[in-house]
């Protein structure tokens, strides 16, 4: 019976470091952020990730991971992913903050970029190390997604089911 | 769910996703999680030794958001005598969840003092060097040596 075994626990290494970074509090009196892992089946979109402490609101935005075992020497100034144009296509589809996590899977530290509206349509191979996900970008982050949010219709207006 | 619940539950996330982790780190041949809650331990973890063998280990993650007071860390002594009266060496991994820090333990049946309700475990601050120590310890020819020797 499957419910009698055990489960195997490794694997997804980028994904518990994402979830480590965006749920880190060290700064904060608490997280400001509560990813959850849609599966690796799920196309494009690796975590559905709400803000936590918007009164009245859950707020979110979508996020695709990308490990890597790239050397991050200190002559760098990007992290190198492997994302690919259909990759960026899917993002574009989707409404709402989107963005590509690059992982750097030895260090654990994770890079940022947005794929919003403007961003061209071929494959981000690279994310400025600037854009790591210390505590000053996690809350750089939080208040972009919010101001998205504030500039646009939380619900519909009506419905024919209504 | 109340806020607290909340809290407890996102603390002992993080302390599982640490823990997996740095286990990840030490090159297991493998590691579990058993299916239901109160077989009595939080994974089950395999290092292969140098005779070709596999040492096995319990793990009980604990977690926390302050660091262990004096290096010392509170756990019911139920948990204690199941893992320390086992036939499986058992390690005690806290996670310090808030600064993202490390400890480890070796619950053994020579670790208890006094008859309270809790025992209060020394633990030691995982660094590279504390890091490099275990997976030796993980990894010698017999492990249940190895850990009964630690404590």
């Amino acid at each position: 019976m499957a419910t009698g075994w055990l489960q195997d626990v490794t694997g997804f290494r980028g994904e518990k470091i994402v979830e480590l970074c965006l749920t880190d509090y060290a700064a904060f009196s608490r997280p400001l952020f509560r990813p959850a892992f849609l599966g690796d089946k799920w196309p494009a979109v690796d975590f559905y990730v709400e803000l936590n402490g918007v009164p009245g609101r859950r707020l979110y935005f979508l996020i695709q991971s990308k490990g890597t075992t790239s050397d991050l020497t200190a002559q760098v100034t990007s992290l190198r992913i492997s994302s690919t144009r259909n990759d960026v296509a899917r993002l574009l589809q989707i409404p709402g903050p989107t963005y590509i996590l690059g992982v750097h899977e030895r260090s654990r530290r994770v890079f940022a970029r947005s794929v919003h509206t403007g961003v061209a349509l071929k494959a981000i191979t690279r994310i400025r190390l600037t854009h790591e996900l210390t505590t000053v970008n996690l809350q750089r982050l939080y208040d972009e997604v919010c101001d998205f949010w504030r500039s646009t219709g939380h619900k519909p207006n009506n419905s024919v089911f209504a | 769910m109340s806020v607290q619940n909340s809290r407890a539950t996102l603390a002992a996330r993080r302390g599982e996703l640490l823990a997996e982790l740095f286990l990840e780190e030490l090159d297991p041949v493998f590691i579990s999680r058993p299916p239901i809650k109160d077989v009595g331990y939080d994974l089950l973890v395999g290092f292969s030794n140098d005779k070709a063998g596999v040492n096995t280990f319990s793990v009980e993650v604990k977690s926390t958001e302050e660091p262990p007071s004096e290096l010392r860390f509170p756990i019911p002594r139920s948990v204690f005598n199941r893992i320390a009266h086992s036939n499986v060496p058992g390690l005690l991994l806290v996670a310090d969840v808030k600064r993202n820090q490390l400890y480890y333990a070796w619950l053994t049946s020579g670790g208890s003092n006094g008859g309270g309700h809790t025992v209060s475990i020394p633990v030691v601050e995982i660094s590279e060097t504390t890091k490099k120590k275990l997976k030796n310890q993980l990894r010698k020819a017999n492990g249940v040596e190895a850990a009964g020797a630690i404590g």
